[in-house]
């Protein structure tokens, strides 16, 4: 149990648009925390702030002592709310790459999800629905035994049985050494599982805390304190 | 990883090419078989779509490439490719080197295609013959070999140039310029890179000199073009090929080729 | 196992109640070995670190122990979980009665009621 992530004075800019204002936050290992705030509030652009996709940034951004770079994207599992599949490649090929690319990445675990999402592994990405893709992303993603889980919309588009069985590979795969960041629309069907929320209003962290204080606090669950705050 | 990522590139690029590869030998098969036969007609077909297709293969590898550059590192597959466990630049190299490497092969895949084509008709060592004639029985080496680099050189330039394009029109500044950015972006690097070139070539004092044999002659830091001689309509026996134009735009692709490393390190935004 | 939580507690303590119910029920039979924080979290749905804080409360209260490396079990004292069970049943009467004199019953008339209910 340590600090995982670190994060001082992110800022973000378009042009004239902040899309990330001063964030700062502090994230430890053995946690599971809500990313939440509606649309283009910056969620997705904090996430790929943390993933290094952008790194035109200013602030500090630090996962497990380390700005982002190789080492970082080799310890964080990124869960995009994008299908980034070439259309002739097979979950197998998918496999073989990560296999290949990260040496915390589980075959076994991985195979053993598509069997439970009932995918085929030899089936070609272009004949796959997106709900199929996307749930061949979170096996990628859940089959790494990696040290930060950055999910961006696991949950929305899939059918509520999966979402079950994904909820469910989340805790199954909770580790005191991993932290694991979820962001989502859908609060009421995941809420039960966050330590804590950072609540994101137009790049602005306007929230953190603990969930149990904030249910304490307010009287409230989570969703519906969502609700008031915004 | 850098050897994993080339492994991986050869992997998605091979089946392509060598389907490409295949279906230019297989005409060329098909030609050479006919021309056994008295159907001149279907020959002449067969022999024009082999050389036409071996041309095409040739220059659109390099498209290829280039379009194939911008999909996995800007199009949502850049979400999985820049989340590897690796440097900008190990994918930059990776990806240019193995595009050369296709490029250098379809380029001598049209060459042989077209040799082929001319040896077997017989209108090769006519050719050869009055070659011959003109510059004396010893072929032109230095000169093949200065040619043949060039050629070289501008596949590799080409792919650094498109390559460019791409990277540039994914920095937050010209993401406004959409999917036709990269294009624009390529002519007008091109246009200028032209002009320099001109420049170059006429004002920098680097100058090859090449006799009517086609044998290079001389080197000096002279001016090849200059103005007394034109003036003065002397006649030379050498030919003059300046070439301080050429080494200033390898220069400049040099420069464009670090440029475009640095934007990878620090400017790109996968939308 | 999806359980509605209210938001007027904390998960954890709702939890608590829950579990404590079924040791006191007998579901968890005294002494056997309890499930792992893991598979309890993934059961009732909830975060590890919220189950956590409930065993180890339920442990407070002595409703669980830890033997050190081999997990935690259900508690040995059989007075502890009869003394829970009645308080349990004389909370539930308890409440019972104030909303039956809510109604309008009388005593003798909740006593009649039950003895023809409770058949």
């Amino acid at each position: 149990m340590g600090t995982l992530m670190e994060i001082k004075d992110l800022t973000k800019r378009y042009g004239h648009k902040t899309v990330l204002d001063n964030i700062s936050l502090s994230l430890e290992s053995g946690k599971i925390v809500g990313l939440l705030g509606p649309n283009g509030c910056g969620k997705t652009t904090l996430m790929k702030v943390l993933t290094g996709l952008i790194k035109d940034y200013t602030g500090t951004v630090l996962i497990d002592g380390q700005e982002p770079g190789v080492y970082t994207k080799s310890i964080i599992s990124y869960l995009p709310d994008k299908e980034y599949f070439s259309g002739n490649k097979r979950p197998s090929d998918m496999f073989d790459l990560f296999e290949e690319f990260y040496t915390d990445f589980d075959r076994k675990k991985a195979e053993n999800m598509l069997v439970d999402f009932d995918l085929d592994p030899m089936q070609k990405m272009k004949t796959m629905s997106l709900g199929m893709q996307e749930k061949l992303q979170i096996a990628l993603v859940m089959a790494r035994n990696a040290k930060v889980y950055l999910l961006d919309e696991p949950l929305g588009g899939i059918d509520p049985l999966s979402r079950d069985k994904i909820l469910n590979t989340i805790l199954r795969n909770y580790s005191e050494n991993a932290l694991v960041i979820i962001s989502t629309h859908l609060i009421h069907d995941v809420e039960t599982i966050f330590d804590s929320v950072l609540m994101i209003r137009r790049g602005n962290l306007i929230v953190n805390k603990q969930v149990d204080e904030i249910r304490a606090e307010s009287g409230k669950s989570i969703e519906e304190f969502f609700k008031e705050v915004f | 990883m850098f050897g994993k990522l080339v492994k991986l590139e050869f992997k998605e690029t091979a089946k392509t090419m060598l389907l490409a590869y295949i279906f230019l030998a297989i005409l060329g098969l098909l030609a050479y078989g006919l021309s056994f036969t008295n159907i001149s007609a279907a020959t002449g077909i067969l022999v024009f779509l082999f050389v036409f297709s071996a041309v095409v293969i040739g220059i659109v590898t390099g498209l290829l490439m280039a379009l194939r550059f911008n999909k996995t590192m800007f199009s949502s597959q850049g979400y999985l490719t820049h989340t590897l466990p690796v440097t900008p630049t190990q994918l930059y190299l990776s990806k240019i080197l193995v595009a050369f490497f296709w490029n250098v092969v379809s380029f001598f895949a049209a060459v042989l295609s077209v040799f082929a084509v001319l040896k077997i008709s017989g209108a090769w060592d006519e050719f050869i013959l009055e070659i011959m004639d003109e510059i004396g029985m010893t072929p032109p080496t230095g000169l093949i070999i200065l040619f043949v680099c060039a050629i070289l050189v501008s596949l590799f330039t080409f792919l650094v140039s498109t390559f460019f394009a791409c990277t540039i029109c994914n920095t937050s500044r010209f993401q406004g310029l959409g999917s036709a950015g990269p294009i624009v972006i390529y002519l007008l690097t091109s246009t200028i890179l032209q002009i320099i070139s001109v420049i170059g070539t006429v004002f920098i004092p680097l100058t090859l000199f090449v006799n009517e044999k086609l044998k290079i002659e001389s080197f000096s830091i002279s001016f090849p073009y200059k103005i007394s001689d034109i003036l003065n309509e002397s006649i030379t026996t050498k030919a003059p090929i300046g070439i301080g134009g050429v080494i200033l735009i390898y220069a400049m692709y040099i420069l464009i080729f670090v440029f475009t490393l640095k934007l990878l390190k620090k400017k790109v935004c996968i939308k | 196992m999806s359980i509605v939580f209210s938001q007027n507690s904390p998960i954890y303590l709702q939890l608590v109640e829950i579990m404590k119910l079924k040791i006191v029920i007998g579901v968890w039979p005294v002494g056997e070995k309890v499930n792992s924080v893991r598979d309890l979290a993934l059961l009732f749905e909830v975060n590890p670190n919220t189950m956590q804080r409930a065993l180890a409360e339920l442990e407070r209260q002595g409703f669980l122990y830890a033997e050190r490396t081999a997990g935690r079990y259900v508690t040995k004292d059989q007075q502890l979980i009869e003394d829970t069970r009645h308080g349990m049943a004389e909370a539930y009467i308890v409440d019972f009665c104030e909303n039956m004199k809510e109604l309008g019953y009388s005593k003798d008339q909740i006593i009649d009621l039950i003895i023809k209910e409770a058949k």
